[in-house]
């Protein structure tokens, strides 16, 4: 019964059975706890969830980037290009960091230094991955902040980055993570801190650039909007675990996790403007005392004995989606004939 | 545009609405400072000449982007800060000519939200001690009744008793929004300006607080200035709603209206840039606005908008634009109003 997804031929990027734990003086939090997905060439992957649900710490495991102590990863395995990512070695990894993934961290002010001008922030990151020249790496600067839509770009090479917008700051820390043509873009709620008629410029920019360089895009966003505007596939987290994955279209049109179909009828949109909003009631649960079944049935409306007493195996349904929910195994008593698709 | 010319269109319009709150040329200028002696050397013009009118039992929503002066107008409007020019009646009375004192009696009518739970709540207060504090200090001496109130307003906003003893840093962001609702309707206001009340929390916490706070606005016939830069939420719970763009209001208009038909370009640009939770509707072309918002120091002659704006003619780099009607319930300012 235990169905896993059919692997896809080439995936750029597969995580497998991933188990990331932090070990704190409360106790420990099992951050990621089991997590499958692939990357396909080419695709951008949304991961969605709300806060605390492991987003960050699915991107930093592939990253390497998982600060131990008191994060470790305990099990499982993360392949890019085949090759397992946990065996390279730290100098390895800074190579793969710098030269075959990039990342783009929420606040942009934070991982932009602010005491050099932007251009030689992007001409050093050129100049220790392509071996390029001083010179010749600030002329290239100056081209990827024209790519990235920069207006003056001439001008705001010399700049520092507190003299610009945020949604400049963005636009320079994408331009840095694409200089070394990166075959994997990271972008952990790229657009979170921004104003929409700017979140749209950086959205419209990445769709771009997809285009443009075929370069494979992990987005991570608790913004369904914001998924449905560029993903190709998606995959909902919550508390630690992949619930749901499946193509965008389905995700919206027929998704099948409580838990999805709870977060987009409880979006505000003009259809349902009258009325009140459905809800998910209850919160999150304390990641130190995860319920022992399923971890959405003290909130789920769905919830039997089942559910609370034994975690819900990962299911495949029709063509390329998984779900985690008994709903969609044999074991499920009452209303199998309304799942009879399964 | 001169008030006599708003009071007029105002006059035309069916007097349906009674109005609670009436904001007329209202400006709050902040002083930059700096330079050896700590002169002001030149101001934020974050509220620049705004007018408007809140009805009673209305939810106006104020959107816009980060910074164009919507938590200023909604604090002004209160006079938790002093305005630079301009008045604000509410329910008839110019309140910026109150003194403190009588300022104090008005303050029981009108509450502020403030947009972060996690800043606005004394963390070495207790939930009921916090808000036993703001009945005590206006004038609630009985401490059984005190607390029998305390009790009625948690249960109010969905939690249990049981909460009564527990200190902010225990809850989550969702219930420490609750206990600030709890807090502002502990004396019975009229008018309540919820400054991004559910921008900090997760999609599924910010329905409940929603549904909330719908239920609270007719069971106690509240009064909301409802701000925020989510359009989506406020499409959903205001009746009309303000667009502002560097401290002016640029539109305001009837909620399905300004959705269907805005006449600012600002708005259809900020509508357009918003994104829709319809895979199928991403392909559809998109108004992608260039350039960021110009300086609040400086702003540009004439319309503000028209360094961004595609319709921008010379006219409106020398002429201002007035706040003008352009239909029923429907006010913008821009010399070529779309449509
Ligand atoms: N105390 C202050 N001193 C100086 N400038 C201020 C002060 N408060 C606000 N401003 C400036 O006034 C302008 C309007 O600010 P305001 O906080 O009203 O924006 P907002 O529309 O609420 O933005 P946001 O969506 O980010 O909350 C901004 O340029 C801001 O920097
Ligand atoms: N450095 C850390 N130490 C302890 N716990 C952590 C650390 N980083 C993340 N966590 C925990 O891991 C879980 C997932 O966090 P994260 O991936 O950052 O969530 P998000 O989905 O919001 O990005 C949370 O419970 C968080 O508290
Ligand atoms: S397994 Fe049970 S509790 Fe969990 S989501 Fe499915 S129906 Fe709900
Ligand atoms: S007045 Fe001119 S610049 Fe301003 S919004 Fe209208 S058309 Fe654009
Ligand atoms: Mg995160
Ligand atoms: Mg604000």
């Amino acid at each position: 019964m235990m169905t896993r997804l059919q692997s896809h031929p080439d995936p750029i990027v597969q995580v497998k059975g991933l188990k990331t734990y932090f070990y704190t003086e409360e106790g420990v939090v099992p951050a990621i706890d089991g997590v499958d997905f692939e990357v396909l060439r080419g695709e951008t992957l949304a991961i969605v969830g709300e806060s605390g649900s492991g987003k960050s710490v699915t991107s930093l495991s592939i990253m390497r980037l998982i600060p131990s102590p008191p994060g470790k990863i305990v099990e499982g395995d993360i392949t890019f290009n085949g090759e397992s990512l946990l065996t390279k070695t730290n100098a390895q990894m800074r190579q793969i960091r710098g030269n075959k993934i990039s990342m783009i961290f929420q606040e942009p002010m934070t991982s932009l230094n602010p005491v050099y001008r932007v251009g030689d922030q992007i001409a050093e990151s050129l100049k220790l991955h392509q071996g390029m020249k001083k010179k010749q790496a600030l002329k290239e600067a100056v081209r990827l902040l024209e790519l990235v839509g920069i207006p003056e770009a001439e001008r705001r090479v010399s700049q520092y980055p507190h003299e610009l917008s945020g949604g400049m700051r963005q636009r320079v820390m994408i331009a840095i993570a694409l200089a070394c043509n990166p075959e994997l873009l990271i972008a952990d709620e790229p657009t979170t801190a921004l104003d929409v008629t700017i979140q749209n410029q950086i959205l419209h920019l990445m769709k771009q650039l997809k285009e443009k360089t075929n370069t494979s895009i992990i987005l991570i966003t608790h913004d369904l909007g914001v998924v449905a505007e560029v993903a190709d596939r998606v995959v909902v987290m919550y508390a630690g675990q992949v619930v749901e994955q499946g193509d965008v279209y389905t995700i919206f049109e027929n998704p099948k996790h409580p838990y999805t179909i709870g977060l987009l009828e409880s979006m505000p949109s003009h259809k349902k403007r009258t009325g009140k909003l459905k809800t998910i009631e209850g919160v999150v649960p304390n990641p130190l005392h995860l319920p022992p079944g399923c971890r959405f049935a003290p909130r789920c409306e769905f919830a039997t004995d089942l559910c609370r007493s034994e975690v819900p195996a990962v299911i495949t349904v029709g063509q390329e989606e998984t779900v985690r929910c008994w709903k969609y195994t044999e074991r499920w008593e009452g209303n199998l004939n309304e799942h009879s698709a399964v | 545009m001169s008030i006599a010319l708003f009071e007029a269109q105002k006059e035309q319009e069916t007097k349906t609405d009674e109005v609670l709150l009436s904001v007329r040329n209202v400006k709050k200028y902040f002083p930059v400072k700096g330079g050896l002696f700590d002169r002001v050397l030149a101001h934020v013009k974050a509220v620049d000449d705004v007018s408007f009118d809140i009805h009673r039992g209305e939810t106006l929503g104020l959107v816009g982007e980060s910074g164009c002066g919507k938590s200023t107008i909604g604090k002004t409007m209160l006079r938790i800060l002093n305005a630079s020019s301009g008045t604000v009646e509410f329910e008839g009375r110019n309140i910026f000519s109150l003194s403190e004192k009588d300022m104090r009696g008005l303050r029981r009518d009108m509450q502020y939200i403030f947009q972060d739970p996690f800043s606005s709540l004394n963390p070495r207060l207790s939930v009921g001690e916090s808000i036993a504090r703001v009945l005590r200090i206006h004038g609630m001496s009985r401490k059984s009744e005190r607390e029998h109130r305390v009790q009625e307003l948690l249960e109010m906003v969905g939690l249990s008793p049981y909460h009564i003893r527990r200190y902010p840093h225990e809850f989550s962001g969702g219930q420490r929004q609750r206990i600030g609702i709890a807090r502002a309707l502990a004396l019975n206001p009229k008018l309540i300006v919820l400054d991004e009340p559910v921008s900090a929390l997760d999609v599924s916490i910010q329905s409940q607080i929603i549904n909330l706070l719908e239920d609270l606005q007719k069971q106690f016939n509240l009064t909301y200035l409802f701000v925020s830069h989510g359009l989506n939420v406020v499409r959903h719970i205001s009746s009309r709603v303000g667009v502002m763009y560097l401290g002016k209001l640029v539109e305001l208009a009837e909620t399905d209206t300004l959705f269907a038909k805005p006449q600012h370009p600002y708005t259809q640009a900020l509508l357009s840039a918003n994104p829709v939770a319809d895979p199928r509707q991403r392909d559809e072309k998109k108004m992608v606005l260039e350039g960021d918002v110009p300086s609040p120091i400086n702003p540009p002659s004439g319309c503000r908008f028209r360094t961004r704006c595609p319709f921008a003619t010379q006219k409106c780099a020398e002429v201002e634009p007035a706040f003008a009607k352009v239909a029923d319930n429907h006010f913008v300012a821009c010399h070529y109003p779309l449509n």
